[in-house]
C-alpha cells in the first residue's frame, strides 16, 4: 500500500518525462560524458554534436568506413517512428552512443544509437492556441532543424518561445526560460548554437502580426538562461542606414527579418554569422517602404559573440518583393593558397539560389554564381551591390508577376555540405517559379502578414526536371559547377558529405542516394517510406559507422509535387528515422 | 475552360453553415450553390482534411479560415487556380474541375459566404469576379457577433496593421 502511494507520487513528479525500462538497467547513458567547450570546438568524428556537425556548418563527417567501395553493402540496422507528425526538418544529434531526436511540438527522445532502444522521452506542454491562429499553429508543427548539446544538458528551443535545458542522462528539466511572448506570435523554429558559454538562439514568428518591430538573435547564459544580449534585425538605432532603408515605415509596422537557420561561429574571430529572412509584408507596395533596401532582411550579419555588436553586414537581396528570403546556412571555409589563409563565408543564402562568397573578417563580397533559373536579380556589381529586376516589382494591388524561383525555392531549409576533400559545396535545389500578386488584407492575431497571393509552383520554361543536386567548386576568387545531378523529383533533405568521398541526399520520390563527390555518379540508393527529410548524418559506435536518415513530409515535397506527378507522394506523414550500417561480413 | 452546371440549384443552408450560426435566406450570396458546397464538404473531408483540418483549422498544412486567408487568395479564381494545379500533394491536379470547384465553394461557405442560385463555374473571368473577402465579410462578422467562440474564429484584428493599411493604393487593371 505504502509502496503504491510512493509510486504514484513519483509518477506525478515526473509527469513530463517517461523512462523506458532499459534506462534503469545497464544503459549507454551511464557512460555519457559532458559535451565540453573543447568537444564543441573539435567534435570527435564518432559524434554529431551540431545541426551541421561543426561550428563552420560544414555538414561533413570525417568517418570513412562507408565509402565509395563499401556503400553498396549498406543495410538497415534499425528504424524508429517519430513521436509526432509535422513538417520534417529534424537532425538527430549523437554523443557517446546516445542519439537525441526532436520532433515538432517540443518532443525530445533519447535513443541508444546502436540498438535503437528508447532511453527517455520529454514532452513539452504547449499552450492551446485559439483556433483562428492557424499560421502560428502550423508553424509550431514545423520541426526545428536541431536541438543543441552542452555539458550534461540538452538545450531545446520550443514553439512557445522558451529555452528548456534538459538533463541529458534523464530528460528531466533543469531549467526553463520564457524568452519572448508566444501570445504575440513568437516561436522558435530552429535550434540554438552553443558558443562562448552562451546559448545563441534566433526567434521565428516575426511574420506574425503581433510581433511587429522586433525579430531577434539573442544570447543567454548557458548555466542560468539569463539574457546577455539581443540583436534586432528590424530596428538598429546604431546604424541610421538601417532605419532609412525602410523609408517612412516605423518599426511598429515592420515585419520579417527572421533568422531561421542556425548560425555559424568562428572562435578565432569571436564572431557568429547569421542569415536573415525576408521583409513583411512581402511586396514593397503594401509594405510602404518604397525603393528602400529594408535592412537587415536577406542579409548576412556578423555579430561579436560576447556583446552582440554588429561587425558587418552584407545584403544578398535588397528590396525583396517576392518572399525570396535568404536566411539559410552560412558555411565557413578556410583555404590556404600560397601561404595565405583565406577565411571565406560561403552560402546559397536565399531562395533564388544564387551562391555567394564573402571575406568573413570584413564582409567584403568576393564572388557570386547562379545555380537554378532565377529572374529577380538582374546584376551584381564587382563591389557586391545587388540590383533587382524592377520589372518584377508590382506597382498596383492585384498585379501579378512571375518570379523565379518560387516562395518554396530554389534553395530552402535543406542545408548544403562542404567537403574539404574536394573543396566543393554540395547544395540541394529546386527549379520553380510562381506568380506573386500583392493583396490588401487586414491582419489578424496569430496569422501572417505576407499580403500576397502565390500561384502554384511551376517549372521554368524549357525545364522539365525540378530537382537539382549542385556541386560548386569553391576558391577565394570563384565558384564553378563541378557537376550537376538533375532529376524530376525535388531534393527534400539536407545533404551530408563524408570522408568516404560520398555525398548523401534524399528526394521527394523517397530515395536516399549516395553520390560520388567527384563525379556526381549515384553509387547507392534506397527507397524509404516517405520523402527523405531533415538532415541525414553519420556517427560511429563500437567501431561501426552508421548513417541515419530522417523521413517525412515537408513543404519541399508537397509544394511542387505537380512538377513530377508520375511519382505520387504518400498520403501518410511517415515521420521516421532509418539507420544503416555496413553488412557485418563486408567490413 | 468549359463551364460546368451542376443540376438544379437550391437555397438551403448546409449543416456546416448552421454550425457557424448563419441565418438562412441572407441577402448576400457567394456565387456558388448549396449543392456545390455540400459536395465540396465531402470532397474536402476525403482529400484535404487530413492536413488542413476537419474544420479548415490546419495545422499540418496552412489553415483556410479567416478574412486574411480570403484576402490573400483574393478571388475564387485565385484559390481555384492554385488548388487545381497543386493540390492535393499526393495527386496534384487530379481531382477534376468539378471537384475543385466544389471544394472552393465549401471553403467559401466555411468562411461565411452564403450559397445562392448561380453555381460556381470554371470560367476564369467569372471566377476572378468572385471576391472572397467581400463574399465572406458579412458572414464572418455575423458569426463573430453570434457568440464569443466565433469571435475568436473570426480573428482578432487588434494587432498592428501594414503601414499602408487604410490608404488607397493603385489597383491593377489587366
Amino acid at each position: 500500500m505504502t509502496l503504491n502511494i510512493r509510486k504514484t507520487i513519483l509518477a506525478a513528479s515526473i509527469a513530463l518525462v517517461s523512462f523506458a525500462p532499459l534506462a534503469s538497467a545497464q544503459s549507454v547513458l551511464d557512460n555519457y560524458s559532458p559535451v565540453t567547450a573543447d568537444l564543441l570546438a573539435n567534435p570527435p568524428k564518432s559524434d554529431w554534436l551540431f545541426w551541421r556537425g561543426n561550428y563552420a556548418n560544414h555538414g561533413f563527417s570525417q568517418l570513412d568506413q562507408i565509402n565509395k567501395d563499401t556503400v553498396k553493402d549498406l543495410e538497415l540496422a534499425w528504424a524508429w517512428p517519430m513521436a509526432d507528425v509535422g513538417i520534417q526538418e529534424t537532425v538527430p544529434l549523437i554523443h557517446d552512443g546516445v542519439m537525441f531526436l526532436q520532433t515538432s511540438n517540443g518532443i525530445v527522445e533519447a535513443l541508444d544509437a546502436k540498438t535503437g532502444d528508447l532511453l527517455w522521452t520529454y514532452r513539452h506542454v504547449l499552450p492551446e492556441l485559439p483556433a483562428s491562429w492557424s499560421y502560428q499553429a502550423n508553424q509550431a508543427r514545423r520541426q526545428k532543424n536541431s536541438i543543441a548539446l552542452a555539458g550534461d544538458k540538452v538545450i531545446l528551443t520550443t514553439p512557445d518561445a522558451k529555452l528548456v535545458a534538459l538533463e541529458a542522462k534523464t530528460g528531466k528539466v533543469a531549467w526553463e526560460k520564457q524568452v519572448l511572448d508566444w501570445q504575440k506570435g513568437y516561436s522558435y523554429t530552429i535550434g540554438a548554437l552553443i558558443a562562448d558559454n552562451k546559448i545563441i538562439s534566433a526567434i521565428s514568428g516575426c511574420s506574425i502580426a503581433g510581433t511587429a518591430g522586433g525579430c531577434y538573435i539573442m544570447a543567454h547564459d548557458l548555466e542560468t538562461g539569463e539574457e546577455i544580449w539581443r540583436f534586432n534585425t528590424l530596428d538598429d538605432p546604431k546604424n541610421p542606414k538601417q532605419g532609412e532603408s525602410w523609408g517612412e515605415v516605423p518599426p511598429e509596422n515592420r515585419w520579417g527579418g527572421t533568422p531561421w537557420a542556425t548560425g555559424a561561429y568562428d572562435p578565432e574571430l569571436g564572431l557568429t554569422f547569421w542569415g536573415v529572412g525576408m521583409p513583411g509584408p512581402y511586396a514593397e507596395l503594401i509594405r510602404g517602404s518604397g525603393e528602400g533596401e529594408v535592412l537587415y532582411t536577406n542579409a548576412t550579419i556578423a555579430l561579436d559573440v560576447k556583446t552582440g555588436e554588429l561587425k558587418w553586414y552584407y545584403q544578398h537581396l535588397p528590396r525583396d518583393n517576392w518572399d525570396l528570403d535568404s536566411p539559410f546556412e552560412r558555411v565557413l571555409v578556410d583555404q590556404e593558397i600560397d601561404g595565405k589563409v583565406h577565411k571565406l563565408l560561403i552560402s546559397v543564402p536565399g531562395k533564388n539560389g544564387i551562391a555567394f562568397a564573402l571575406d568573413r573578417e570584413t564582409g567584403k563580397y568576393l564572388w557570386s554564381k547562379e545555380t537554378v533559373k532565377q529572374n529577380v536579380v538582374s546584376k551584381i556589381d564587382e563591389d557586391g551591390t545587388v540590383h533587382i529586376n524592377e520589372e518584377l516589382v508590382p506597382t498596383a494591388v492585384g498585379q501579378p508577376v512571375l518570379a523565379c524561383t518560387s516562395v518554396s525555392g530554389g534553395k530552402l531549409w535543406q542545408a548544403g555540405a562542404y567537403s574539404p576533400l574536394t573543396q566543393t559545396f554540395y547544395v540541394p535545389l529546386t527549379e520553380a517559379c510562381n506568380e506573386v500578386t500583392p493583396t490588401q488584407s487586414e491582419f489578424t492575431a496569430g496569422n501572417a502578414v505576407g499580403s500576397v497571393k502565390f500561384g502554384p509552383r511551376v517549372l521554368p520554361e524549357g525545364i522539365d526536371q525540378a530537382g537539382l543536386f549542385e556541386a560548386l567548386s569553391i576558391t577565394p576568387t570563384a565558384g564553378d559547377h563541378k557537376w550537376q545531378h538533375r532529376q524530376r523529383p525535388t531534393p527534400t533533405s539536407s545533404v551530408l558529405a563524408t570522408a568516404g568521398g560520398l555525398v548523401f541526399g534524399g528526394d521527394a520520390g523517397r530515395y536516399i542516394k549516395a553520390f560520388d563527390q567527384e563525379t556526381g555518379e549515384v553509387l547507392w540508393q534506397q527507397r524509404l517510406n516517405a520523402p527523405i527529410g531533415g538532415s541525414p548524418v553519420s556517427y560511429e559506435v563500437d567501431g561501426e559507422q552508421y548513417l541515419v536518415v530522417p523521413t517525412g513530409y515537408s513543404n519541399s515535397a508537397s509544394s511542387i509535387s505537380s512538377a513530377f506527378p508520375e511519382v505520387p507522394l504518400p498520403n501518410g506523414n511517415g515521420n521516421s528515422i532509418f539507420v544503416f550500417k555496413l553488412k557485418q561480413n563486408a567490413q | 475552360m468549359r463551364a460546368i452546371h451542376l443540376g438544379r440549384p437550391y437555397v438551403l443552408a448546409s449543416a456546416s453553415a448552421l454550425v457557424l450560426g448563419f441565418s438562412i435566406g441572407s441577402a448576400f450570396a457567394g456565387g456558388f450553390t448549396a449543392e456545390q458546397a455540400e459536395a465540396g464538404r465531402t470532397a474536402y473531408q476525403a482529400e484535404c482534411a487530413q492536413c488542413h483540418g476537419a474544420r479548415l483549422e490546419g495545422p499540418e498544412a496552412p489553415g483556410l479560415i479567416g478574412q486574411d486567408v480570403m484576402g490573400n487568395w483574393s478571388t475564387a479564381g485565385g484559390l481555384y487556380d492554385f488548388i487545381s494545379v497543386a493540390m492535393p500533394p499526393a495527386a496534384p491536379g487530379k481531382l477534376g474541375e468539378e471537384t475543385y470547384l466544389n471544394i472552393v465553394a465549401y471553403i467559401m461557405e466555411m468562411n461565411g459566404a452564403q450559397p445562392g442560385d448561380e453555381p460556381l463555374v470554371a470560367d476564369p473571368d467569372k471566377l476572378a469576379a468572385v471576391n472572397l473577402v467581400e463574399e465572406t465579410k458579412e458572414g464572418a462578422a455575423q458569426s463573430a457577433a453570434a457568440n464569443q467562440e466565433t469571435t475568436i474564429e473570426a480573428g482578432d484584428t487588434n494587432v498592428p496593421q501594414a503601414y499602408t493599411w487604410g490608404k488607397e493604393l493603385p489597383q491593377y487593371k489587366p
